[in-house]
């Protein structure tokens, strides 16, 4: 187990705590709650390597998912759409030369090394994804234009500014 | 085979997808009450429309075994038709006499050809020898007698009439007084009226008594209507004047029934041998 390794584990660590002890009890009892539900481990499965294998990514996309189930008592909800994310997010990152972007420094990410706008389109995309499987899974399908969807919007968008946060204040930004 | 399994392993990110998916469909189905609820109804909908599909078709391909179910029952009753029987049927019922042994048997038949403006006239049936008709037979219809057969070829018979001056005689019975007396015999002029003889002046005779065919004749059996008296007169004779209103109406005639003596046979036996033993 390589240093990388023990980082990937601490970073979802710290998701869960920071969904745990901070999210969950944010907008709990407030009369919109319904439209914040943001879910840190999205975050986590963006920022994986690119380097890693399909199969790594779904196995591993599918644990995490499978903890943050365990977690948060939401069976198999998190795990099936972490599965959908690290399914898709390998064709979208794999185009990016895994060479430079895997050869960082010890407290760097491989999104450092991408535009602003490239990783706001990376960024938001699957957020939005992520969110809107999420409410999807959770309202049955049911409302799809008065609840679903404002409620995917807002939650990705706190997650969204969370996540750009979060990945300022963990990894610095790449000196060269 | 080998290319399958290539392919497998080819695309096994995939297969890992769509089970690891599955996976979790199944863990959010059976763990989350909401979820699962939503599922069962969902898929009692679906599986009662698949199985409405289904029964649909099962249906479809058997209608060739229900269509031929319907055509046999179709026949089936078809067979019951009462227009489905010609009068060939020889049996229509049976009587029973007194000692509950068969004595008469009836055929029915049609007529095909009377007359009634002869002083003899006679009828033609559309059955003969070949359905059992013999000379002597007694021939009736539903309202009273009408004749005796006569002549008899292979399918048809040739009646003397009720209404024949010379060869139609017939001894009755009175049904009111239920005695046997007289002789009933057409005078050739009012096809609707013929002539009670030999009824004495003595006898209580009223007009409105019915006269029944009587035992003693081996052509009719008992008590089938022949008329109803119509006027009495008294004359010179020794004898009533009576008019009867014959039962049978010869002004049409259509199905009759011809009566088989089961014992005439054997009684014309008995008879012939009395009669040579004197």
């Amino acid at each position: 187990m390589n240093l990388s390794t023990l980082k990937y584990i601490a970073l979802l660590f710290v998701v869960i705590f920071i969904q745990l002890f901070i999210l969950n009890n944010l907008f709990l009892g407030s009369s919109h709650s319904f439209l914040f539900q943001p879910q840190m481990l999205v975050f986590f499965l963006i920022l994986l390597p690119i380097d890693f294998s399909h199969l790594k990514m779904l196995i591993i996309s599918f644990l995490s998912g499978l903890l943050f189930d365990l977690f948060f008592n939401s069976w198999g909800v998190h795990a099936a759409i972490c599965t959908f994310i690290g399914f898709y997010r390998f064709y979208f990152v794999k185009d990016i030369d895994k060479e430079i972007a895997s050869r960082s420094d010890d407290n760097d990410i491989w999104t450092s090394k991408k535009s602003k706008a490239w990783k706001l389109v990376y960024f938001s995309t699957f957020i939005f994804i992520y969110h809107f499987l999420f409410i999807l899974i959770d309202s049955l399908g049911q409302n799809l234009i008065t609840y679903v969807f404002p409620a995917a919007l807002v939650s990705s968008a706190v997650v969204f500014i969370l996540s750009l946060i979060l990945e300022n204040l963990l990894f610095k930004p790449a000196k060269n | 085979m080998n290319s399958i399994l290539r392919y497998f392993k080819q695309n096994l990110h995939v297969v890992l997808f769509i089970f690891l998916e599955i996976l979790c469909v199944t863990l959010i189905v059976r763990n989350n009450i909401y979820q699962s609820s939503y599922y069962f109804n969902s898929s009692k909908k679906a599986s009662a429309f698949f199985l409405e599909i289904n029964t649909s078709v099962v249906e479809y391909f058997n209608l060739k075994n229900k269509y031929e179910g319907l055509i046999k029952e179709n026949v089936a009753l078809r067979k019951q038709l009462k227009s489905n029987y010609v009068t060939e049927t020889k049996q229509i019922f049976v009587v029973n006499d007194t000692t509950y042994k068969q004595r008469y048997k009836y055929l029915s038949a049609q007529i095909i050809s009377y007359s009634t403006n002869r002083a003899d006239n006679y009828m033609t049936i559309n059955k003969g020898r070949s359905s059992g008709i013999v000379k002597g037979m007694g021939v009736f219809n539903s309202l009273g007698v009408v004749g005796v057969v006569e002549r008899v070829s292979e399918n048809y018979a040739i009646l003397n009439s009720l209404l024949n001056v010379s060869k139609f005689k017939l001894a009755t019975k009175i049904k009111e007084l239920n005695y046997v007396k007289g002789r009933i015999q057409w005078d050739g002029k009012d096809p609707f009226y013929m002539n009670l003889l030999e009824i004495n002046k003595y006898e209580p005779m009223k007009v409105g008594f019915h006269l029944v065919t009587s035992s003693y004749t081996k052509i009719f059996p008992e008590n089938i209507p022949i008329g109803t008296i119509e006027s009495i007169k008294k004359n010179q004779t020794p004898y009533f004047e009576i008019k009867v209103k014959t039962s049978a109406n010869f002004g049409s005639l259509q199905d009759v029934y011809i009566v088989v003596d089961l014992f005439k046979d054997e009684i014309d036996a008995l008879e012939q041998l009395n009669f040579n033993v004197k």
